[in-house]
């Protein structure tokens, strides 16, 4: 998996390519605790996350937690596995899908 | 079993292991889904529980229709599925009795994790259909052939065939019936723990279906003829020994000859002894869950072959020119969904009534889960949503939907015992069995009783429909059209259910004072 980020104000884009499973979701956990501090709008971008299992939607939830207290969390260019794992798991009414 | 420890990566290389297990087996997508992240979330909840370099093993099993995947976690006892809830042995062992959560156990110093995913539905209805569309073409060409061909056919095959699935069916269904009750009592048994919620639900439950089940089939008796000079002094007397026989003369009898009511109404005897019983009967409560597992395995192996017994029964009927059921079996359809619908409407608006809530609002907050069991026929699809918007939309405690929707899925059937009497009537009418009031009386003690013993597993309405033919005297040849209508009725039927259910918890949580009034009343 990797991750790109683009810092713009306190807004604040992630990219996810690849899978986020139990091994690389430490990854991307690490890299929210880095850097959203101070962010007031997250938006992550799925358009090239293959995957997404429970542990990576652990981690989502944690950051939907801390930016509900400082701004907002917007996933954005979801495809149809990834909309049908939130729907299954029930986040589609936790998360802000665009 | 080889034995793993809980590494990132070992827990991702088991989740694609039964991924691609599920896929292979044939369950469908979205449950094979949600059975994935569900054992996923298992296994970081036992490493975070008990960290890395504790063990873990896999087995994943297929044996005839029944599929099961088992986490086995060395260690100390910890329960992975259920956080912070007092009643989570009996929650849990009735989720997993309608295949909508796993199960955990501990014994011998290991934790194990069952879960028993559903196979696709549609695989049933294709194959259900391509029996029909056979035993049609066979039973064409049969009846096209010398007389003493076709009386062949009938004597060598056919009848034997049918009278050997009707004597194993009605075989298992004696032993299923009687461990099935015996196997609820037994898990209610553990409602010491639930107290006041527990037994009012229970109680709201036995009631609503008593009075539901008189109500609809006095209703649907509008639609047939029924022989009102029956009415009499001998027809009070055949009521009062259809009670009477109920009772048993010994333990035994109802084994051998396979009377239903007797083997529930002794089944209910021993439960309460065992539940008087308690801890000094451990070895038997265990028994019974193994008993209850091999005969649920049989009948499932039953019910992987109806397609055969369809296939015989309609050759059967279309070679002998005998399409009255056949023909009839529009009427049926239409009666069952048409009472299904009335029965509820009229839920709805005493709901309505009642709570002052008007009825187009309500019907919008339920929309969701009766949407979602209309289109799957599954409890288990509409699971989560049926729970988000008992809670959220109804004002539901979420503390009574833990228990209340698992037991009403369990017990509160109105839609099957509806079904049931429509399709009795119906065949009645077609087959020449006379529908008297004593008819309908014992139709009604049967059905409701059944409703309650009928096991949610596969087989169990097959079990159902044999249980009550024999009882009210419909020939076992309309067991095919049963079995096949069946495919459509299940989808309405488990809608009334669930949906049904959904609304009278209001009832419950009112009397229990767990009804968030103002979420009820609000437009969500």
């Amino acid at each position: 998996m990797t991750i790109e980020k683009n810092l713009n104000g306190t807004e604040l884009t992630v990219t996810i390519t690849g899978r986020l499973d139990t091994t690389t979701a430490p990854q991307l956990e690490a890299e929210f605790k880095q850097s959203i501090g101070g962010v007031e709008k997250l938006v992550l971008d799925f358009a090239s996350l293959e995957y997404l299992s429970s542990a990576g939607l652990r981690v989502l939830l944690a950051a939907q937690k801390v930016m509900n207290k400082q701004g907002e969390m917007i996933i954005k260019n979801v495809n149809e596995t990834i909309n049908e794992i939130f729907e299954v798991t029930g986040f589609i009414d936790i998360l802000t899908i665009e | 079993m080889e034995q793993y420890n809980f590494s990132n990566s070992n827990i991702d290389l088991a989740c694609e292991e039964v991924g691609e297990f599920l896929a292979k087996v044939g369950v469908e997508r979205r449950e094979a889904l949600r059975t994935k992240l569900t054992f996923e979330e298992v296994l970081l909840e036992y490493q975070s529980k008990l960290g890395e370099e504790a063990t873990f093993g896999v087995r994943l099993i297929k044996r005839l229709s029944s599929i099961k995947i088992e986490i086995v976690v060395e260690g100390e006892s910890y329960n992975a599925l259920v956080k912070n809830s007092e009643e989570g042995d009996v929650i849990q062992g009735l989720l997993a009795g309608i295949g909508l959560a796993p199960t955990w156990n501990y014994k011998n110093g290991k934790n194990y994790i069952v879960f028993i995913p559903k196979k696709k539905p549609l695989s049933g209805t294709v194959k259900m259909v391509g029996a029909i569309g056979l035993a049609v073409i066979f039973g064409m060409i049969l009846n096209l052939l010398p007389d003493g061909i076709r009386a062949g056919a009938n004597d060598y095959v056919l009848t034997p065939v049918t009278n050997a699935f009707v004597g194993l069916i009605s075989a298992v269904s004696g032993p299923l019936i009687f461990l099935s009750v015996l196997g609820s009592i037994c898990s209610m048994g553990n409602m010491e723990t639930l107290g006041k919620i527990g037994s009012k639900t229970i109680k709201v439950i036995l009631l609503y279906m008593t009075v539901i089940g008189i109500l609809m089939t006095a209703m649907g008796s509008l639609f047939f003829r029924v022989e009102m000079g029956s009415v009499g002094a001998s027809s009070f007397s055949q009521i009062l020994d259809l009670i009477y026989d109920i009772i048993p003369s010994n333990l035994f009898e109802p084994f051998i000859t396979g009377n239903a009511l007797q083997l529930i109404f002794i089944s209910i005897l021993v439960g309460l002894a065992m539940l008087v019983l308690s801890s000094r009967v451990n070895g038997v409560f265990k028994l019974v869950e193994q008993l209850s597992s091999i005969v649920q395995t049989m009948m499932s192996g039953l019910s992987s072959m109806l397609p055969i017994l369809i296939f015989v029964l309609f050759t059967g009927m279309i070679s002998s020119g005998n399409l009255n059921a056949i023909l009839g079996s529009w009427k049926m359809i239409l009666v069952i969904v048409l009472l299904i619908v009335v029965y509820y409407v009229l839920n709805l608006l005493r709901i309505s009534l009642m709570k002052k809530v008007s009825p187009a609002l309500l019907m919008k907050k339920a929309w969701p889960t009766l949407f979602i069991a209309l289109t799957t026929a599954s409890s288990a699809a509409a699971f989560s949503t049926n729970t988000r918007d008992a809670n959220q939309k109804l004002g539901i405690d979420k503390k009574l939907l833990e228990f209340g929707i698992p037991i009403g899925q369990v017990l509160f059937m109105p839609g099957f015992t509806i079904w049931l009497f429509g399709m009795e009537a119906c065949f009645a009418e077609s087959c020449g069995v006379p529908i008297t009031v004593p008819w309908i009386v014992i139709g009604l003690i049967t059905n409701i009783l059944l409703s309650f013993a009928v096991p949610p597993v596969p087989g169990g309405a097959l079990m159902g429909f044999t249980i009550a033919f024999t009882q009210l005297g419909i020939p076992m040849e309309v067991m095919g059209i049963a079995i096949a209508v069946s495919a459509i009725l299940d989808f309405p039927a488990t809608a009334c259910n669930i949906s049904s259910w959904q609304l009278t918890m209001i009832d419950v949580a009112d009397s229990l004072d767990m009804l968030d009034k103002e979420t009820l009343h609000k437009n969500n």
